[in-house]
């Protein structure tokens, strides 16, 4: 039996044979529960030729899953001269066609060990000469067959390197399972992974894996070797690279006259920059105002690590 | 009698449906006893498919017989015949000037790619 996806179209193509030749034919092909209840329908004219002739017809597949008959009417100037049941076919349970496409964009230490980077200041998280990694990646998935569905993955995060058994990768992904709304489609743009070390700790070698929910089968993998050598406390300086998104949901980012931007009516400011994610204002409101030159954004109290923790995990 | 020739429209009818003819016939005197037939055949002598005789009222002017004949089931182009009694003498006798035609069809494979 014929076995196809919900709302899959298909083409059937028909052996027919019509007498006399060149007269206005038809043929429908449908399928349904009987043939009096049609649920899907392809129909197509053609001019008989008096023999043998193949007639393609597009069909679209029912969405419910179950098996339908399937009948095919024959009709030659418009009355009906055959009637023919085929085949039943089977229309399959939606299938979850998790296609993720991840891509790993940037990977950044924001801050170093203590020993090695102690002219930033203050440190981004706490004072401990946290190190902090930040892997920006998309997961443009198709999901639920059409693509731009945020599909929920799960990933692992493993690390080379004499890091001691206190330091632990700390998942920090914004990952949605809400689909596209607005807030989810945002932050389900990037992930982040945040690694912290403590003092004389550090890491040579990041690998993140990115798994399927459901088969836990290994989609994607990728290692990232940061170079701690090259930070400045210039990297302060980050360019946005997608739009600011200004919390709560009524708040509204304009150009004030002193060509700064200002979140008005919410509390925080969220980029996407080079460096990652970051925030401003989270909890200081005078964060908010951030100088911009173009495509530049400067704040110098961008926390970066912010994200919602993973609604799953290995 | 040789048989006259009628028009007739709509050639192209359904296999086994059954279709309603109507001639328009003029009977002379009026008032008589009148049976009508329409068949279907390669020739008035092997019909294949009637409408048995249908009785009307001559009125001596034209008036309208309805014939109810189902198509034969099979492909074909079918000579059109009309018999008209009065009495039991068969005084006019008709050709349709075109035969029916009786599509026929068949659904040999179907293949879904």
């Amino acid at each position: 039996m014929p076995t196809f996806q919900p709302g899959e179209g298909k083409i059937a193509a028909v052996a027919v044979t019509v007498v006399p030749s060149g007269m206005a034919s038809q043929i429908e092909v449908f399928l349904g529960p009987d043939e009096n209840t049609k649920v899907a329908s392809g129909i197509v004219d053609f001019v008989s030729n008096g023999e043998s002739q193949e007639v393609v017809v597009g069909i679209t597949m029912p969405t419910a899953p179950g098996t339908y008959n399937v009948y095919l009417d024959l009709y030659g100037e418009g009355s009906v001269i055959a009637k023919y049941q085929a085949e039943s076919v089977t229309i399959q349970e939606m299938v979850q066609n998790l296609v993720p496409y991840v891509s790993f964009a940037a990977c950044h230490w924001l801050c170093y060990h203590e020993d090695r980077c102690h002219s930033l200041d203050p440190p981004i998280f706490g004072a401990m000469g946290l190190q902090q990694l930040l892997i920006s990646f998309e997961n443009y998935s198709y999901w639920n067959g059409e693509w731009g569905n945020w599909a929920p993955i799960k990933y692992r995060l493993t690390y080379d390197g004499p890091v001691s058994p206190s330091s632990y990768p700390i998942p920090a992904m914004g990952f949605s399972y809400s689909g596209n709304a607005a807030a989810a489609s945002f932050f389900g743009y990037s992930g982040m992974v945040r690694v912290e070390c403590f003092p004389g700790e550090h890491t040579t070698k990041v690998t993140l894996e990115i798994f399927h929910p459901e088969s836990g089968e290994l989609l994607k993998t990728q290692s990232f070797y940061p170079d701690i050598a090259s930070r400045t406390p210039s990297d302060r300086v980050v360019t946005v690279l997608d739009d600011p998104y200004c919390g709560c949901d009524e708040g509204t980012i304009f150009v004030a006259d002193d060509n700064l931007y200002e979140c008005q009516g919410g509390d925080y400011v969220v980029v996407f920059t080079n460096l990652g994610l970051g925030v401003c204002g989270w909890d200081n409101p005078d964060e908010l105002k951030i100088g911009n030159d173009g495509r530049r954004y400067q704040c110098t109290q961008m926390h970066y690590g912010w994200a919602w923790y993973p609604q799953f995990s290995l | 009698m040789d048989r006259q020739l009628v028009s007739m429209k709509d050639p192209v009818l359904a296999p086994g449906v059954a279709y309603t003819a109507t001639a328009t016939v003029t009977m002379f005197p009026a008032g008589q006893s009148c049976e009508a037939e329409l068949f279907l055949g390669e020739s008035d002598s092997s019909p294949v498919a009637t409408s048995g005789r249908v009785s009307f009222q001559s009125n001596g002017s034209p008036q309208q017989v309805q014939f109810q004949v189902t198509m034969p089931s099979q492909y074909g182009e079918y000579h059109v015949y009309l018999d008209v009694f009065m009495g039991s003498i068969r005084v006019l006798a008709f050709l349709g000037t075109e035969d029916v035609i009786v599509p026929g069809g068949s659904v040999d494979s179907i293949t879904w790619t």
